[in-house]
């Protein structure tokens, strides 16, 4: 009498368990079904959506196959194309063409004046779905004989490499470039398959399509195989994991080196990318990460991404900044962004650089012992760029910026760079406002980029007069002196003999011009 | 009748197990489901002790988009996968297509299907929203974006010239320009003039250089009659590139204005780029040039001896159009360089027939050698032609270096790196590049391994490996591994001759640097670093220069960290830090 209950209990508990399995996995399993195509999805039109495939509401998402219906499309109606709709069009009704059909459209595609290489590839991609053999006939003795070569890998890399190394040799370097193309995974794990010759061929290619499935993969391989580095490859594991790349860089210190100072070294890829797909992550990496570098590649990261979202706030925080260097970079960031958009900021900006920085953006290494002094790289801040920028725009107000940034403005380099630059690239304008200057003292500093300009276009006389006319003319004139008499030794002595220069003038630059002379004959 | 009483707490309670154990079945089901319903947890995890505070956001669009993979990963063959990736590419409006190709969401990267996936959104974006697809490729993949480019600048210029009113980019802009003038002379102009009274950047002057000359063959007399409305910079290149069109047209006459006008040298060389022709004509000129721009030809000898022309330098008697012997020699030696990258064989034969100084010549035998790691045949050819013992050695050597730059340093042990470093001579060890760059492909592990068999070394070839690896730290940023050789040097000072002065083994000078290279990098370390160095002047220095280098960025830790240094050190660096203040 007790056991059948029991049993009532045990057995309904485990029909209950079953149906519990059952129709969750046969809800799971009918959302993976294959549904019915959908009119919608074969428009190529950019209103085109099938319904539930929208992103941006989770609960509307089934993962669904859709599949593609049937093209309407004919040979003629697609060899009649050649706008972008092609490719689309194309790709669609090859699924469905038969092999005959096929051939038909290379056949006439094949003759079009400036056919496209992704045309014939998308051609050759479905030909050999179908029949390789077939392609690899059609095109044989012709010079597009490696297209179904190339294209076969994208299905069956072993099946073509091992017929390209019995059949067709010539054809091997082929079939790796398209393994390296369309299969990084089978290459990882076959490599040794590949002859060696030919392997240089797959990698050249490897990288084209970067790899967002698995680019930690690819990246030790390129590593394994002194393939070097690839910043797209790099990119792809930082936007899947940004924590798996910066990991990737501590465990090759050599990638953090940024030797060039370039704006695409790995830490930059990765902050840029951390900036923008995982800006919480930076945020948290910043307070994770040591004083130095690296750090403050970090901060320039955030900054730049403040200056966007909020440049009252960039300012705030360039005007709070202790380092000079930092802040100069700063202000030339907050200054470039607003060159075209808000010149008066940009001068606001150049005025608060060179308030703290009238020698100019030094970020130089330098070192300084009882034997040397050595200065070694600096990275280029900005700072120089949007001076530039700002004498394209107003020159005459960015100098008298420069005059007044600081006690010492005039000898500052800062000066003199805007003052050359400006002379360089309108000498007729520079002149016009030095001659307005009624500073003595600014006119004579002035002075300097006219001579200079002056003896590089080879108006040497010229040069000499406004040398003459500066209470520094003596530094000038040796200058003059020294570049004519490397150009022309004979005119510029005798311009010195026959000048009313003092004999002790005349004796000093004779022996200048004797000496660079000389030198230039060397 | 039946005993109800007795049976019905029996069926209620199996009635409830069976709803319990559904319940049950029910979380079971979800929890064995397989993995594909989400792709981050699928993903291969370097996580470790941090994963917890490290984890990334794991929903978002790039997830859900992954949703939609998993059901073309799961069709059964690749004709459904292809039809599949075709559908999910054309149902994506415009507006997605940007977030997906730059998310890199199709990420199934195995097969045909990410190329057609790619191709086809690129090919949807340039028929519905071409703007759009520009912004996006200039960023991100500028190739795609040649196509509109062109076809615009073809056949729709005007709409061209407007995207980049509402995108500036002057650099690309002045590309396009380049182009849109080839069949629209009159509109590129008319642009140019606008960007140029807007105002362009040195560098942006300097580019527009091209586009002036392909104006001033298309259209020379609309161009002259523009040139007072442009700002000087600009009308100096127009202005040139008038001058290149006559050059090209009337040589002899034009370089003879040139050679009396202020600036014709500048004028003749910028027109070099556009027209290397121009190098021949010169040549020819040589004889009745001007004494000026004969020494202006002979300070850029370098631009002169190339390509074609090399071999017109070689065999010129240079001495009698005008030339000095020691410019001669100049001309000679650059101008056998030119013709060994095309003709090495020549090069080798007439080695024999200039004086070359060793430099020159070793330079002339690495650049030779160097290209030739893939090509054993032509290199041991090359190599029996050369008549000297020494140069067929530093030939070797090219090759060999070549052959371990090519391999990336796969095939080489850190034990083997030391012994090749510890056999060369440190006088020269600037001209071990390739070992130093191999060391950028070694990981952690590998380095690791190198510091701790260069401890190990004997003293008497360790200090010899040490002043190769600390003369060769300028290849690298301030590694740990030349850290630890410069210490041994610091330590171990190399014993000089009398009034040798030699920065690659002064303990003061390595010191100085590496410490200040360290301390823009990660002053932690510096600090480490100079704080292990025994006490001395080396120490004193390195603390200074570190001081001096920490405050460009953070002058208030570098000022914290000096003031708790020992009393005697604490002075001379807060002295050292204001002096550079």
């Amino acid at each position: 009498m007790t056991k059948t209950p029991l049993l009532l209990i045990l057995g309904l508990s485990c029909a209950g368990l079953l149906c519990g399995l059952t129709a969750r996995r046969m809800l799971q399993d009918s959302a993976i079904s294959i549904s019915a195509p959908t009119s919608a999805a074969t428009k190529s039109n950019g209103d085109a959506k099938s319904p539930g495939t929208t992103i941006s509401n989770p609960a509307k998402i089934a993962p669904v196959l859709t599949l593609l219906p049937p093209s309407t499309d004919t040979v003629e109606a697609l060899l009649a194309l050649n706008d972008a709709t092609l490719y689309p069009r194309l790709a669609a009704w090859l699924l469905g063409a038969s092999e005959p059909e096929i051939a038909a459209y290379w056949d006439g595609y094949r003759a079009v004046k400036n056919r496209q290489n992704h045309i014939v590839d998308l051609v050759f991609i479905n030909w050999t779905r179908m029949n390789p053999q077939g392609a690899i006939a059609a095109v044989a003795g012709t010079k597009d004989d490696f297209f179904p070569w190339w294209a076969w890998t994208a299905h069956d890399p072993q099946l073509a490499l091992a017929t390209a190394i019995s059949t067709a040799p010539k054809m091997v370097d082929r079939v790796a470039r398209g393994i390296g193309r369309f299969q990084p995974d089978w290459l990882r794990a076959n490599l040794d398959q590949i002859p060696e010759a030919s392997r240089s061929s797959a990698f050249a290619t490897f990288k084209d399509l970067g790899d967002t499935e698995h680019p930690l993969e690819s990246l030790k391989f390129m590593q394994e195989n002194a393939m070097g580095f690839d910043s797209k490859l790099f990119k792809n594991l930082a936007q899947k994991d940004p924590w798996a790349a910066l990991d990737w860089l501590k465990e090759n210190p050599s990638l953090q080196a940024d030797r060039y100072h370039s704006n695409d070294s790995p830490l930059d890829v990765l902050l840029e990318t951390m900036s923008h797909d995982h800006p919480d992550d930076l945020e948290r990496l910043v307070a994770q990460t040591p004083p130095g570098e690296m750090k403050r590649k970090m901060e320039a990261a955030i900054f730049d991404k403040l200056l966007t979202t909020d440049p009252a706030a960039a300012i705030a925080q360039a005007n709070a900044t202790d380092s000079k260097a930092i802040a100069a970079e700063r202000f030339a960031k907050i200054g470039l962004s607003s060159v075209r958009t808000d010149p008066d900021q940009a001068f606001e900006m150049a005025k608060a650089l060179l308030a703290i920085n009238p020698g100019g953006s030094d970020t130089s290494v330098r070192v300084e012992t009882p034997k040397m002094h050595w200065s070694m790289g600096g990275s280029d801040n900005g700072s120089d760029e949007l001076l530039t920028a700002l004498i394209a725009k107003d020159p005459a107000r960015l100098m008298q910026l420069a005059t007044e940034s600081g006690p010492n403005s005039l000898n500052a380099s800062a000066f003199s760079n805007i003052a050359h630059k400006w002379a360089n690239q309108d000498l007729v304008t520079y002149t016009n406002w030095v001659n307005q200057q009624t500073d003595p003292a600014i006119r004579d500093h002035a002075f300097g980029p006219v001579v200079n300009e002056l003896v590089q276009l080879g108006q040497y006389t010229e040069a000499i007069e406004w040398a003459q006319s500066s209470k520094m003319g003596e530094g000038h004139l040796m200058s003059v002196f020294y570049q004519w008499g490397r150009k022309d030794p004979t005119a510029s002595a005798a311009w010195v003999e026959n000048s009313d220069l003092s004999p002790v003038n005349k004796t000093r630059f004779q022996e200048i011009i004797k000496k660079t002379s000389q030198h230039n004959h060397e | 009748m039946k005993p109800t009483s007795t049976n019905f707490p029996f069926k209620a309670g199996a009635l409830l197990g069976f709803l319990a154990m559904a319940v049950v079945g029910w979380n079971l089901a979800a929890t064995s489901m397989p993995a594909t319903k989400d792709p981050i947890s699928r993903e291969p995890t370097t996580r470790r002790a941090e994963r917890g505070t490290r984890r990334s956001k794991t929903t978002g669009p790039g997830t859900l988009a992954g949703q939609k993979l998993d059901s073309i990963r799961a069709a059964g063959t690749q004709q459904a996968r292809l039809s599949a990736t075709i559908a999910l590419a054309n149902s994506l409006s415009p507006s997605e297509i940007a977030a997906w190709l730059e998310g890199g969401w199709f990420n199934i990267r195995s097969g045909p299907e990410r190329i057609l996936f790619r191709n086809i959104l690129l090919a949807r974006w340039r028929e519905t929203d071409p703007e759009a697809m520009l912004v996006w490729s200039f960023k991100n993949d500028q190739s795609a974006a040649q196509p509109v480019l062109a076809a615009w600048a073809e056949t729709e210029p005007q709409r061209l010239i407007e995207f980049f009113k509402s995108h500036p980019d002057p650099a690309a802009e002045l590309r396009s320009l380049h182009s849109v003038a080839k069949a629209h002379p009159a509109l590129a102009l008319q642009r140019l003039q606008e960007m140029a009274t807007e105002g362009m950047s040195s560098s942006e002057v300097s580019n527009s250089f091209s586009l002036f000359y392909l104006l001033a063959g298309k259209s020379p007399a609309a161009l002259e009659a523009i040139l007072d409305s442009l700002p000087m910079p600009m009308r100096n290149q127009a202005e040139a590139a008038l001058c290149g069109q006559r050059l090209a047209a009337s040589f002899a006459t034009e370089i003879r204005a040139l050679w009396d006008r202020p600036g014709g040298w500048e004028i003749f060389q910028s027109n070099l780029s556009q027209s290397p022709a121009l190098r021949g004509k010169l040549f020819d000129e040589l004889a009745n040039m001007p004494p000026a721009w004969r020494a202006l030809v002979a300070e850029s000898y370098y631009y002169f001896t190339r390509g074609e022309e090399a071999k017109k330098w070689l065999d010129a008697d240079l001495e009698s159009l005008g030339f000095t012997a020691a410019q001669s020699k100049k001309f000679r030696a650059q101008a056998l360089q030119g013709i060994s990258y095309e003709q090495p064989e020549e090069a080798i034969k007439r080695m024999g027939e200039i004086e070359l100084d060793a430099n020159t010549r070793q330079n002339l035998i690495s650049n030779m050698f160097s290209n030739l790691g893939n090509n054993p045949e032509k290199a041991e050819g090359l190599l029996a032609l050369l008549t000297t013992e020494e140069d067929r050695k530093l030939a070797q050597s090219t090759l060999e270096a070549r052959q371990i730059g090519q391999a990336g340093g796969k095939t080489t042990s850190p034990a083997s790196w030391l012994e090749k470093v510890g056999g060369m001579d440190p006088k020269l060890a600037g001209n071990s590049s390739e070992y130093f760059q191999m060391l950028e492909q070694w990981d952690a592990g590998k380095i690791s391994e190198l510091s701790q068999q260069f401890a190990a070394m004997p003293d008497d070839t360790k200090q010899k490996a040490a002043q190769v690896i600390a003369a060769g730290r300028s290849y690298q940023s301030p590694t740990p591994f030349a850290g630890e050789a410069i210490r041994y040097l610091v330590v171990n000072p190399v014993a000089r001759q009398e009034g040798e002065s030699n920065s690659n083994t002064d303990p003061v000078q390595l010191a100085s640097v590496y410490a200040s290279q360290l301390a823009i990098k990660d002053p932690d370390a510096a600090s480490d670093w100079v704080g292990n160095l025994p006490a001395g002047d080396a120490k004193l220095w390195a603390q200074k220069n570190m001081a001096r280098n920490w405050a460009i960025y953070d002058p208030k830790a570098a000022a914290q960290w000096a003031a708790a240094l020992p009393v005697e050190a604490r002075s001379a660096v807060q002295a050292f830090l204001k002096k550079g203040e």
